[in-house]
């Protein structure tokens, strides 16, 4: 703790947040990821949605832990991508377990 | 009690409408009653941003109108606080998204359930504020001690005024005491002789203002910040209590703020 935050931690701050990270970093960051969703015009809900979805249809297939399925959009030299990463345990109608690191599709 | 319907605006952009809408509506939900923050800026959407609930969007007011879903389906509630809602607009859209006539029966659906509506509505005298301030019956002016604003505000004003809202009330915000004590800023009196309207709230410029939209988080649902009590003070009035006003006189430091300035920690 430094002497500073010992000082205002005395007298109270009359910030908001004295958390580690500084406000703006908090911003720069948030602001990434809205215009990621802003730029393809499909927000988070969607996106949770759209998961769902694309569940339903892996599912049919193979069999899958949805809490392991990780779904992002990521801008790259000013094009956006959704990177999906999909474990398998198992592909359904097939005896034994096949394995491991899945589907990695781009837009 | 009536609901009431509120729009939030200025004429002028950039002078604090969407923090005065999130601030104000937190600090109404606080003091019991049931609000929605509506996002009138289609296309330009950022009170989902000032409050921190842009990553629950799934339906939009846009939505709710091209019959995608229904109008209860867009409310995203505010979990920090009980009895805030936000409707937020389309960011892909333009104006004309919303006609008047569709606002004026979003709002007349909102006034079943709500204590309050506040309608953050687009900079600008043209159709956008048109259709966001269809359906309110009062209307908040917010403008800031700077020749532009205050211009924008008295033209917005007679505007406001052709289309009977009532009450218009003058929100001053970013005041800088330091300024106004020197005489190279406009104080509140000289904006009231000038725009010759009622007064509901003087905000003083604060720095935390910036860091609460970085972080999605209304000043008000914290405290402390000056602007935080202003805005907290306006609700009260809003509310008919009878608030005096802040001062904003520039404060002789006592000891302990010289000492915490030595520190770096004053602000």
């Amino acid at each position: 703790m430094s002497i500073k935050s010992i000082i205002s931690g005395i007298f109270g701050s009359s910030g908001t947040h004295s958390k580690d990270v500084p406000s703006g970093q908090t911003a720069k960051d948030r602001l990434a990821f809205i215009l990621v969703h802003d730029r393809i015009d499909i927000g988070p809900g969607k996106m949770d949605q759209m998961r769902l979805d694309i569940i339903e249809v892996l599912k049919k297939y193979f069999e899958i832990n949805e809490s392991q399925i990780e779904l992002k959009l990521e801008n790259e030299e000013g094009s956006t991508a959704l990177l999906a990463t999909i474990p398998i345990n198992s592909v359904l109608g097939r005896s034994g377990k096949t394995a491991r690191r899945g589907c990695s599709s781009r837009n | 009690m009536t609901p009431r319907v509120i729009v939030v605006t200025s004429g002028k952009g950039g002078v604090g409408k969407t923090t005065a809408t999130a601030n104000i509506a937190a600090a109404l939900a606080l003091l019991g009653n049931k609000v929605v923050a509506v996002d009138g800026d289609v296309g330009l959407r950022n009170l989902d941003v000032i409050m921190g609930l842009e990553n629950r969007i799934v339906y939009t007011l846009v939505d709710a109108i091209e019959g995608n879903c229904r109008l209860n389906q867009t409310l995203i509630k505010d979990k920090r606080v009980d009895n805030l809602f936000m409707i937020p607009t389309a960011q892909s859209k333009t104006k004309d998204a919303v006609t008047s006539d569709q606002m004026v029966s979003v709002c007349s659906e909102l006034r079943k359930d709500f204590d309050f509506v506040l309608i953050d509505s687009p900079a600008g005298i043209e159709s956008g504020f048109r259709n966001a301030s269809a359906g309110a019956d009062e209307a908040l002016v917010i403008t800031t001690p700077e020749v532009s604003a205050v211009r924008d505000a008295d033209r917005i004003i007679g505007l406001l005024e052709s289309m009977e809202k009532s009450p218009i009330f003058l929100i001053v915000n970013r005041i800088r005491p330091q300024m106004v004590k020197k005489g190279d800023m406009l104080g509140v009196s000289d904006v009231l002789d000038i725009l010759q309207i009622g007064l509901i709230g003087m905000v003083p410029d604060d720095e935390n203002v910036v860091k609460s939209a970085n972080e999605g988080k209304p000043l008000t649902l914290g405290d402390g910040a000056q602007a935080a009590v202003a805005f907290k003070n306006i609700a009260a009035r809003i509310t008919g209590k009878d608030i005096p006003f802040m001062n904003l006189e520039v404060p002789k430091k006592g000891f302990f703020a010289r000492i915490k300035d030595a520190f770096g920690g004053g602000r």
